[in-house]
C-alpha cells in the first residue's frame, strides 16, 4: 500500500464569501471580501481578484481597512484572538498581535472617521464563561486593554460599538432586549425592550444613535438613548432585516433582507426611500465605500455585487454558488471542460475549476423564486435531484423532484436539454411529467460517440428501470428529435438502486437489493443476475471497469466492496469497508472509494489500493474524476491522466494535485450574460486615456462686448479716428467691471445678515473681482502707452 | 490588425482598425473590456502581446518575490505604438498600468515574451529589451538594415528569432547574430516556434503576401527552409501544438476566414509543399443562402484543444472545435452572427435562459402532437370538403358519402401526414362511420393506421379517447389480419405501454372518485336532516290536510286536562297562525262537542 506524499489538497473554490460584510479601501480601488480563513482584494471596477491575504489559519471574525501615516493597512482578527495587519497594496504581513482571548465574537475599529494622528482603536469582544467581555487594542502603541464592563448573555446575541473615540458606546442585543452603555459612564446601563426579536444592530460612528433591525422587518433608530430616547421606525421590509449599513456621512442608510431588494433610507425622513429590486438573491451583507460612491451587496448566491450610489451596476464578483446540498453530485461536462453542480435552487451551474470561474448557470425548473422565511414553510421549491451529461456533451438530462411530505403531492419531471451547436445555446428538448411513479434513484446516458441512437436509463423506487431513446420525430412540418420511453424492465419486484454502463455502452449493470443484474440496453434483455450466497448486503452503487478491465464490475454496499467478473460470472475479490460512496473514472481504469475517514484509489483488477489518503473522507459529499489538462506528463501514476475533485461538507471544492506548481490562475471572474444586442457589442469596461480638451475659459468676460462690436461691425471708413475710439472702448471696459464690483458689494452687504456661510462665499467672490479689477487697471495703463505710440 | 490569445487561452485581445484594444473572455464568450489609448489616432498601437507573470516564474530572494507579486500578478497586455511607447494594460485593473518610453520614436512592430519580466520588441531595425518590473529599457541593439516584422523568443534558451525578409537568430545575452535564414521574398508577418522531442526545433514562418508557410530546421546548418505548407490564401494567424508522439499540429487562419489544419511529423526535408490535412470552415445555414462566417483566429490551448474565434469583428464567438481526423473539409454550421435583437430582460444574473422552442410532453409519453398550424396561414380546404360543398343533393346522401369519404380522406391524411387532415378524420367519433372507414381500408395501410394510433395514444386525453374508439374498431374488424401478423407484439407494444401509462392513475383516481362520491352523498344528506330539525319560520297548515292529524292529539289533551287556562294559551299561540289556528280551534270545539 502506497501512500503518496507528493499529492496535496488544493482549494479550487467554494466556501462562503458572504459571512462578513465587504470593506472598501479608502482609495475606492479595491474591495476586500472575507473567505473562510483568507481575505481577498478585488478591483472594484473589473471585479477581478487582485491579492490574497493569507496567514490567518483560523476563522476571521472581523476585518477593516485603516490609514496609518499615509499607507493603507488591512487589519483582521481571528476567532482565537490573533490580530493580523497587512499592507493593503502588497499583501505583505506587517505584524500580528496575540490578544490571548479565545472565542472572539466581534472586532471593530471605532474611530474610522478620524484620520491623521488621532488614536486608532480596535474593539474586541469575546465570550468567556457565558459572559461577554470587551477590550480595546490601541493600534499605534499595540497595547491591549481589557474593560471592566461585562454582561451575562446567552448564545444568540448581537453587539456593536460606535461613537467617536472620546465617547465610545456599546450596544448589546439579545432576543428583544437592547442594552446600551457608554464607556464614559460604565455603570449606567440602559435597557430597552422591543416587541420583536432583533436581527441586526449597527451603531452610528459619530452620534449617539443605534439602528436595529428585527424579525418583523422593522428598522428602529434609537437616538439619544441616555437622555429622552427618541425612537424612529422605518418599516418597509416584510421579512427579517438581515443587514443595515450607514453611509459615511451617516445621513442615509441601506438595508436588505430575503426580499432581494436593497432599500435606501434617509435617516431623518423615514418615508423618503429608494429601492433596487430584483437582485439575484437574498441580501446577506451591505457595505458603503468611504465617499458613498459605491455600495457592495453580498448576496446569498455567494456573490458580491458592486453598484454605484445611483444604483448602476459596476461589477460582479461571483464565486461558486453554494446550494443547500449537492444532491446530483458533480458531473464533468466534456464540451466546456467544466464541473456541473447544483446551484441556486432549480438551477445547474457550470464551474471551471482551472481558472476558478463560474461560466454560467442553467435555469432548469423555470419557476419563480420563493423568498422569505415565513413563506417557505408552505411552499417547497422543486429542485434538481439528479442529472447527467452524455459523452459528447450535447445532451443533458435533469430530474426535478418535489417532496412535500405526503404521497399525493409528489412531483417529478425528467427533462432532456440539447446543446444547439448552431446557436451555441441550451434548448429544452423534451420535458416528461412523471417519468416514474416514485423517486428516481439513478440516471445515466449510454456512452456513445454518435449523435443519433442515444439512450438513457433511469432507475426508480417504483421497482422499474426505464430506457429512454432519442428518436426522430420529423414530419412535414420540419426536422425534430425527441425522447421517448422504449422499454422498461423489472426484476423480481425488487428496487433498483444504482446503474452503470460498460465503457462501450453495450451492457448496463443494475443492482436489485443484493443481486447484481446486467441488461442489454438495446433490447432490455436480462443477461445475467449475480448474487453471492454469503455476502447479502444490499448493493448501493455499481461501476464498470475501463479498458482491459471492462469485464469487471465493482459493487459497493454499505460495508463491503466487491468485484464481479462478468466473463466467469464470479466474484473475484471482496473487502470489508464502511463505504460512503464509490466514484469511477470514465477514462482511466482507476476508481476511488470514500469511507468514513479515508480515501482509497484502486484498480478493479487488484484488491491492493494504489493510493490511500487519510486526510480526506469523513466530510466528502461528492466527487468526480476529470481528465487532466496537462496530459504531457506521463510516468504511469494514477493521477497523471485524471484528477479527482470533491466537495466537502463545508461546501468547498478541492482537488488532489501534485505538489509542483503548474500555472497559477488566480482569478475569480464572472460576467453577466445579457442577451440584448447592445450588450453583446458593448464592453463591460470601457476606458479611454484620451485627454479631454476643454475649451479655455477666460477669466474675465468682456461685458463691454457691445462697444467692441460697434468698433468691429461698422465699416472703417465711417468711423472716427482710432485714437478717439480707443480710449472710450477701454474705459467702458473698466467702468463695467467697476460697476459690477460695486453691485456685488452692495449685494454682500445685504447678504451679510443671512449667515456665515454665505458671507465667506461672497467674500471669495469679492476677492476675485478685486483681482480682475487690478489686472484691468494695469491693462489700462500699459496699452495706453503703446496706443499712443500707434497713433 | 493585431490579435492574440493569452497563454492560458482565457482571453483574446485584438487591436481594431481605429487602434482600440478589445479584450474578450473566451470561456464565457463575452466582450469584456475596451481601451482607447491616448493619441490613438496620432500614434496608433500596432502590436500587442500578452504577458502573464505566473507563480512559477518567480525566482530569487523572498523579498523580491513579494515585490514581483505585487508588481505583476495577472494578465497584462503590452501594446506597442508607432512612436516607440510601450503601454502595459492590466486586465485585472481594467486600465492602463504603466507606460514605458523607449525614446526611439520608432514603430514597435512586434514583441515576444516567454516568462519572467523581460520582453523583447522590435523598434524599426532595432531590438529592444524591456524590463517590465523596473519599467525601463534594458538594452537596445541594431539588427541589420531591415525593418523587423516578426520575432519569437525561444523558451528556455537565450535565443531570439527576428524576421524581416530574412530570419535572424540572436543570442540575447551577447547580442550576437548566430545565424541567418533566407527564403521569403516578402516581409514575414507571423512566426511560431516548434520544439519536438524527437526531431529537434523548427521555426514556422508566414509572409505578408505568400500563400506558403515555411518551416526551418534550427538545428541543422542549412539556411533554407526544410518544408513548406501551402494554403489557399494569405496567412493571417498561426498556432502550433506538438503531441507527445511528435505529431505537430499547425492551425493557420487565412485572410479569407478559413482555418487550415496541418498534421505532420516534422523530420527532415520535403521538396513538395504539404497540403492541409483538414480545412475548417464555418457557415450559416439558416437562410436560403449558405453564407460563410469568417474565422478570425485559431489557437491551440495548452490542453491540445483547438479554439476558434468566428463571427464578425463586433461580435466574436469562441468555440472549442474537435477537429476531424478523417475529413478533408470540416464545415461547422452556426447561426449567423447577425445580432438578434431579442431583448430579454432577465433579472437573474448570468443565467443562460433557454430559448423556448420546447416540446412539453404529457405523462409517460415522449412525443407531443406537433403544434397546431400557426394562425394566419390560410387553412387549405381539403378536396373532400370542396367536393362536399359542390354536391347539391346533400340531404339524402349525407351519411353514405361521408362514410365513403372518410376512408379516402384517412388514406390521404396518413399518406401526407398533414395534421389538419388527420384531425378532421380522427375527430369523428361516430362508431358506424369509423367502422365503415376501417372496413374499407386496404390491408396494407392498417399498419400505418396503427402507427398513427400510437401517436394519438401518447398524446393528450382528448385524442386518446378518440383513438381508443378507433383502436377498438380496428381490432374488432381486422382481428384476423392482426393475429396473423408475426410482428404484432412489436406493433402493439407502444400502444399498450401508452395505455398502461395512462391507466396508472386510474385506480387511485377511481378510488378518489369513490371517496368523493361517498363524501358528496353524505354532504347531500346532511342538509336534509338539518332541515328536519330546524323549525320553519312560517308554517302553513292547509285546512284539509291538517284536520285528521290534529284530531287525536288535541282530543287527548283536552280530555285529560280540561283546564280553562290552557285553552286560553292555545288561543294565544294560534293568533300567530290565524287562518289555521282559527280553523283548528273551531275544529276542537266541534270535536269537543262531538266527544261530549
Amino acid at each position: 500500500m502506497i501512500s503518496d506524499t507528493e499529492l496535496v489538497l488544493k482549494l479550487k473554490g467554494g466556501g462562503s464569501f458572504v459571512k462578513l460584510p465587504p470593506v472598501f479601501s479608502d482609495s475606492k480601488e479595491y474591495v476586500i471580501v472575507a473567505g473562510v480563513d483568507c481575505l481577498y482584494s478585488y478591483h472594484v471596477k473589473t471585479g477581478k481578484r487582485f491579492l490574497v491575504f493569507k496567514d490567518c489559519n483560523e476563522k476571521i471574525v472581523g476585518f477593516d481597512v485603516y490609514n496609518l501615516e499615509g499607507s493603507e493597512q488591512l487589519i483582521a482578527c481571528t476567532r482565537k484572538g490573533t490580530v493580523i495587519c497587512w499592507n493593503l497594496n502588497t499583501a505583505v504581513k506587517l505584524y500580528s498581535f496575540e490578544t490571548c482571548r479565545k472565542n472572539v465574537k466581534k472586532f471593530k475599529l471605532v474611530n474610522r472617521l478620524y484620520k491623521g494622528n488621532v488614536m486608532q482603536k480596535a474593539m474586541i469582544c469575546w465570550k468567556k464563561d457565558k459572559r461577554i467581555n470587551f477590550g480595546f487594542l490601541d493600534l499605534s502603541s499595540k497595547k491591549f486593554k481589557e474593560l471592566t464592563i461585562s454582561f451575562d448573555i446567552g448564545d444568540n446575541f448581537l453587539v456593536d460599538v460606535g461613537g467617536p473615540v472620546d465617547n465610545v458606546f456599546i450596544c448589546l442585543l439579545e432576543n428583544n432586549i437592547l442594552r446600551f452603555v457608554t464607556l464614559n459612564d460604565p455603570n449606567n446601563i440602559i435597557t430597552k425592550k422591543s416587541s420583536a426579536n432583533f436581527t441586526y444592530v449597527l451603531c452610528h460612528p459619530e452620534y449617539e444613535c443605534v439602528l436595529t433591525g428585527d424579525e418583523q422587518g422593522r428598522i428602529i433608530s434609537w437616538l439619544k438613548i441616555l437622555q429622552e430616547c427618541t425612537k424612529t421606525i422605518y418599516h418597509w421590509h416584510s421579512l427579517p432585516v438581515k443587514s443595515i449599513c450607514l453611509s459615511k456621512g451617516g445621513s442615509t442608510f441601506y438595508s436588505g433582507g430575503n426580499e432581494a431588494v436593497l432599500v435606501r433610507w434617509e435617516l431623518f425622513e423615514p418615508l423618503n426611500r429608494r429601492f433596487l429590486p430584483r437582485l439575484p438573491s437574498a441580501i446577506e451583507q451591505l457595505s458603503v465605500s468611504e465617499d458613498n460612491v459605491f455600495v457592495a451587496i453580498s448576496t446569498s448566491d455567494n456573490a458580491v455585487k458592486i453598484i454605484s450610489s445611483y444604483f448602476d451596476n459596476v461589477s460582479n464578483i461571483q464565486h461558486l454558488v453554494l446550494g443547500d446540498k449537492f444532491p446530483g453530485g458533480i458531473v464533468f461536462d466534456p464540451r466546456t471542460k467544466a464541473l456541473v453542480m447544483n446551484g441556486v435552487t432549480g438551477c445547474l451551474q457550470w464551474y471551471s475549476p482551472y481558472d476558478m470561474n463560474l461560466l454560467f448557470s442553467l435555469d432548469v425548473s423555470g419557476r419563480n423564486k420563493v423568498t422569505g422565511d415565513d413563506v417557505d414553510k408552505f411552499v417547497i421549491p422543486i429542485d434538481i435531484v439528479l442529472f447527467d451529461i452524455n459523452q459528447l456533451g450535447s445532451w443533458t438530462a435533469t430530474v426535478e423532484e418535489l417532496h412535500s411530505g405526503d404521497e399525493l403531492s409528489f412531483e417529478c419531471f425528467l427533462k432532456f436539454w440539447h446543446f444547439d451547436a448552431t446557436e451555441q445555446k441550451f434548448k429544452l428538448n423534451s420535458s416528461i411529467m412523471y417519468p416514474h411513479e416514485k423517486k428516481i434513484t439513478a440516471i445515466k446516458f449510454q456512452p456513445s460517440n454518435k449523435e443519433i441512437d442515444i439512450r438513457c436509463i433511469t432507475t426508480s423506487e417504483d421497482r422499474l428501470f426505464k430506457i429512454w431513446q432519442l428518436f426522430d420525430s420529423s414530419d412535414m412540418y420540419g426536422c425534430s428529435v425527441g425522447w421517448r420511453n422504449v422499454g422498461s424492465g423489472f426484476y423480481r419486484d425488487l428496487t433498483p438502486s444504482s446503474l452503470s454502463f460498460s465503457h462501450d455502452g453495450s451492457i448496463a449493470a443494475i443492482p436489485f437489493n443484493n443481486i447484481l443484474t446486467t441488461w442489454l440496453p438495446k433490447t432490455c434483455e436480462l443477461k445475467c443476475s449475480l448474487a453471492h450466497p454469503i455476502y447479502k448486503e444490499d448493493i448501493k452503487q455499481v461501476a464498470f471497469g475501463v479498458g482491459s478491465q471492462c469485464h469487471l464490475v465493482v459493487a459497493a454496499s454499505n460495508d463491503r466492496l466487491s468485484v464481479w467478473n462478468l466473463l466467469t460470472l464470479s466474484m473475484t475479490w471482496t473487502v470489508r469497508l464502511n463505504i460512503s460512496f464509490l466514484q469511477a473514472d470514465f477514462t482511466t481504469p482507476y476508481m476511488s472509494v470514500f469511507t468514513d475517514n479515508k480515501m482509497f484509489v484502486f484498480e478493479p483488477s487488484s484488491p491492493k489500493p494504489v493510493y490511500i489518503n487519510k486526510e480526506i473522507g469523513s466530510n466528502v459529499i461528492c466527487s468526480i474524476f476529470t481528465p487532466n489538462r496537462y496530459k504531457s506528463r506521463t510516468n504511469g501514476k494514477w493521477h497523471e491522466k485524471s484528477q479527482i475533485y470533491f466537495i466537502t461538507s463545508e461546501k468547498q471544492l478541492y482537488c488532489l494535485d501534485t505538489n509542483e506548481e503548474t500555472e497559477e490562475y488566480t482569478q475569480f471572474v464572472y460576467e453577466e450574460t445579457n442577451n440584448t444586442l447592445f450588450s453583446q457589442i458593448t464592453p463591460n469596461i470601457k476606458t479611454s486615456a484620451m485627454e479631454q480638451y476643454e475649451p479655455i475659459v477666460h477669466n474675465y468676460k468682456k461685458s463691454s462686448i457691445k462697444k467692441l462690436n460697434m468698433l468691429l461691425d461698422y465699416p472703417p471708413h465711417t468711423m472716427p479716428p482710432t485714437s478717439l475710439l480707443c480710449e472710450s472702448v477701454l474705459s467702458t471696459m473698466i467702468f463695467e467691471a467697476q460697476k459690477q464690483n460695486n453691485a456685488n458689494q452692495s449685494d454682500s452687504n445685504s447678504a451679510e445678515e443671512q449667515g456665515d456661510v454665505t458671507k465667506i462665499e461672497i467674500k471669495e467672490k469679492n476677492d476675485m473681482d478685486v483681482d480682475t479689477n487690478e489686472q484691468l487697471s494695469s491693462i489700462n495703463l500699459k496699452p495706453a502707452e503703446w496706443m499712443i505710440g500707434l497713433l | 490588425m493585431a490579435m492574440q490569445y493569452s497563454k492560458d487561452g482565457k482571453y483574446f485581445a485584438q487591436i481594431t482598425a481605429e487602434s482600440r484594444l478589445k479584450i474578450w473572455n473566451t470561456s464565457t464568450n463575452s466582450f469584456e473590456q475596451e481601451y482607447t489609448p491616448n493619441f490613438h489616432l496620432a500614434a496608433p498601437c500596432v502590436s500587442l502581446h500578452f504577458v502573464q507573470p505566473t507563480a512559477t516564474n518567480r525566482v530569487g530572494s523572498p523579498k523580491k518575490k513579494i515585490k514581483r507579486k505585487t508588481e505583476l500578478s495577472n494578465h497584462y497586455v503590452c501594446l506597442g505604438t508607432t512612436n516607440g511607447l510601450l503601454l502595459v494594460y492590466s486586465i485585472t485593473k481594467g486600465d492602463l498600468d504603466f507606460t514605458i518610453n523607449s525614446e526611439t520614436s520608432e514603430v514597435i512592430n512586434c514583441s515576444s515574451w516567454q516568462s519572467g519580466t523581460e520582453m523583447y520588441s522590435s523598434a524599426n531595425q532595432n531590438i529592444l529589451c524591456w524590463d517590465l518590473e523596473n519599467r525601463s529599457v534594458k538594452s537596445n541593439w541594431k539588427a541589420g538594415n531591415e525593418t523587423i516584422t516578426a520575432m519569437y523568443l525561444i523558451p528556455k534558451k537565450d535565443e531570439l528569432l527576428t524576421a524581416a525578409k530574412t530570419i535572424k537568430l540572436w543570442n540575447i545575452n551577447t547580442q550576437q547574430l548566430l545565424k541567418t535564414y533566407v527564403g521569403h521574398n516578402d516581409n514575414i508577418t507571423s512566426m511560431e516556434y516548434i520544439s519536438t522531442q524527437s526531431s529537434g526545433c523548427y521555426c514556422l514562418t508566414g509572409a505578408k503576401s505568400g500563400r506558403i508557410l515555411s518551416c526551418w530546421n534550427l538545428e541543422t546548418d542549412s539556411v533554407s527552409a526544410s518544408t513548406h505548407f501551402i494554403m489557399d490564401d494569405v496567412i493571417h494567424n498561426l498556432s502550433v501544438s506538438v503531441d507527445n508522439d511528435g505529431m505537430t499540429k499547425v492551425a493557420a487562419t487565412t485572410r479569407n476566414g478559413v482555418c487550415h489544419i496541418f498534421r505532420y511529423v516534422l523530420n527532415g526535408r520535403s521538396t513538395r509543399p504539404l497540403k492541409p490535412a483538414t480545412t475548417v470552415r464555418v457557415a450559416t445555414d439558416n437562410t436560403d443562402v449558405v453564407a460563410p462566417i469568417h474565422i478570425f483566429s485559431a489557437n491551440y490551448k495548452d490542453d491540445n484543444s483547438l479554439m476558434i474565434a468566428h463571427g464578425i469583428e463586433m461580435k466574436l464567438t469562441f468555440e472549442d472545435v474537435i477537429v476531424s481526423t478523417t475529413d478533408k473539409l470540416q464545415c461547422l454550421v452556426r447561426a449567423a452572427p447577425k445580432l438578434q435583437s431579442k431583448a430579454k430582460s432577465d433579472g437573474a444574473i448570468g443565467q443562460k435562459v433557454p430559448i423556448d422552442s420546447t416540446e412539453y410532453l404529457g405523462t409517460h409519453s415522449s412525443k407531443v402532437l406537433p403544434k397546431k398550424k400557426k394562425e394566419g396561414k390560410a387553412c387549405e380546404v381539403p378536396m373532400e370538403m370542396r367536393l362536399e360543398n359542390l354536391s347539391l343533393n346533400k340531404l339524402d346522401t349525407v351519411s353514405r358519402s361521408s362514410v365513403k369519404n372518410i376512408a379516402h380522406l384517412l388514406l390521404q391524411a396518413m399518406h401526407s401526414q398533414d395534421q389538419v387532415m388527420l384531425h378532421t378524420v380522427f375527430k369523428n367519433r361516430d362508431e358506424s362511420v369509423i367502422r365503415n372507414a376501417v372496413k374499407r381500408l386496404p390491408i396494407v395501410s392498417i399498419k400505418n393506421l396503427l402507427d398513427q394510433m400510437t401517436i394519438f395514444m401518447r398524446g393528450k386525453s382528448l385524442w386518446c379517447q378518440t383513438a381508443a374508439i378507433w383502436m377498438r374498431i380496428i381490432v374488432q374488424e381486422h382481428a384476423g389480419i392482426l393475429a396473423s401478423n408475426p410482428s404484432l407484439s412489436a406493433l402493439l407494444e407502444e400502444v399498450l405501454s401508452a395505455i398502461d401509462a395512462k391507466l396508472v392513475n386510474h385506480r387511485p383516481l377511481s378510488r378518489l372518485k369513490g371517496r368523493l362520491d361517498l363524501l358528496i352523498s353524505q354532504i347531500e344528506k346532511q342538509p336534509s336532516r338539518d332541515n328536519n330539525s330546524s323549525e320553519a319560520l312560517l308554517v302553513y297548515n292547509d285546512k284539509a290536510s291538517s284536520d285528521s292529524e290534529l284530531d287525536g292529539i288535541e282530543v287527548g289533551s283536552t280530555t285529560e286536562d280540561p283546564v280553562d287556562g290552557w285553552d286560553e294559551d292555545t288561543e294565544e299561540v294560534n293568533i300567530f297562525n290565524e287562518p289555521s289556528g282559527n280553523s283548528s280551534s273551531e275544529a276542537e270545539d266541534s270535536d269537543d262537542a262531538m266527544s261530549t
